[in-house]
């Protein structure tokens, strides 16, 4: 992934291919064991029920780019959600 | 809103939201609870997002940095009175040897590093990347080559075929 130099003597010697498999072996096994059972539509009434209960975020109108319309979700949006 | 677009979004998604907040190094809980916060910021603002996939997972790293910093703050007294039911409320997952030293690897990283990892994974270039955490693309490639590296060291790596 990262493509190392092998006469870059300052970096660890390891092969990239075999790193990247054995992360993604692992993180493939441990979101298989956090998500059994997660039942999509639950997921979904839960959003619904939180939409319910939180009052609407202030939205910029009309913002260039996807960072600049992040709604604002403070603290206070946070605390009602969480009551 | 359209829901049907949303719910689309939310089943092609959420899995590999959760996925990318517990890379930052968020338990199963934090990251369920990111990701749903996530996706319903996302659905009281759904007709004007444009990228939802770069903003999802804007807004779900966001919500777990400020739920973090909201636990660092709170009592313990108090975090138990508000504790919330986790959404996926099973057992809690048992991991394997190379799971858990991925899992110890992973959050033993500079939070920078576990960033640029996680975005990395994620699908996103060094230049969307470096839009998200607001830097440039050099620091990002610093850090996806010192993340590796460390991942390497740490879980014992060693080249076998380098020439």
């Amino acid at each position: 992934m990262t493509g190392h130099h092998p006469d870059d003597a300052s970096r660890p010697d390891y092969d990239d291919a075999e790193l990247d498999e054995l992360l993604a072996t692992a993180m493939d096994g441990i979101l298989a064991k956090l998500e059994a059972g997660f039942d999509p539509d639950t997921g979904l009434a839960d959003i619904y029920a939180r939409c319910a209960a939180a009052p609407a975020p202030s939205i910029p109108g009309h913002a260039p780019g996807p960072r600049s319309h992040l709604p604002a979700a403070g603290p206070a949006a946070a605390t009602a959600r969480a009551g | 809103v359209s829901e049907v677009g949303f719910e689309d979004v939310y089943r092609a998604e959420r899995s590999g939201l959760v996925r990318f907040v517990i890379s930052l190094g968020a338990s199963q809980h934090e990251a369920d609870d990111a990701v749903q916060e996530a996706f319903a910021l996302a659905y009281t603002a759904w007709d004007t997002i444009r990228e939802p996939r770069a903003w999802l997972h804007a807004v779900a790293m966001r919500q777990y940095y400020r739920a973090d910093a909201r636990t660092r703050e709170t009592p313990i007294g108090d975090r138990l009175a508000g504790y919330a039911e986790p959404l996926n409320s099973g057992d809690i997952a048992v991991f394997n040897d190379l799971e858990q030293r991925v899992r110890d690897a992973v959050a033993a990283l500079p939070a920078r590093q576990r960033q640029v990892r996680a975005l990395t994974v994620a699908g996103f270039t060094a230049a969307q990347i470096a839009r998200q955490l607001g830097c440039d693309q050099a620091a990002v490639r610093q850090n996806q080559v010192r993340g590796h590296d460390n991942l390497a060291r740490q879980l014992g790596i060693d080249r076998r075929h380098p020439k």
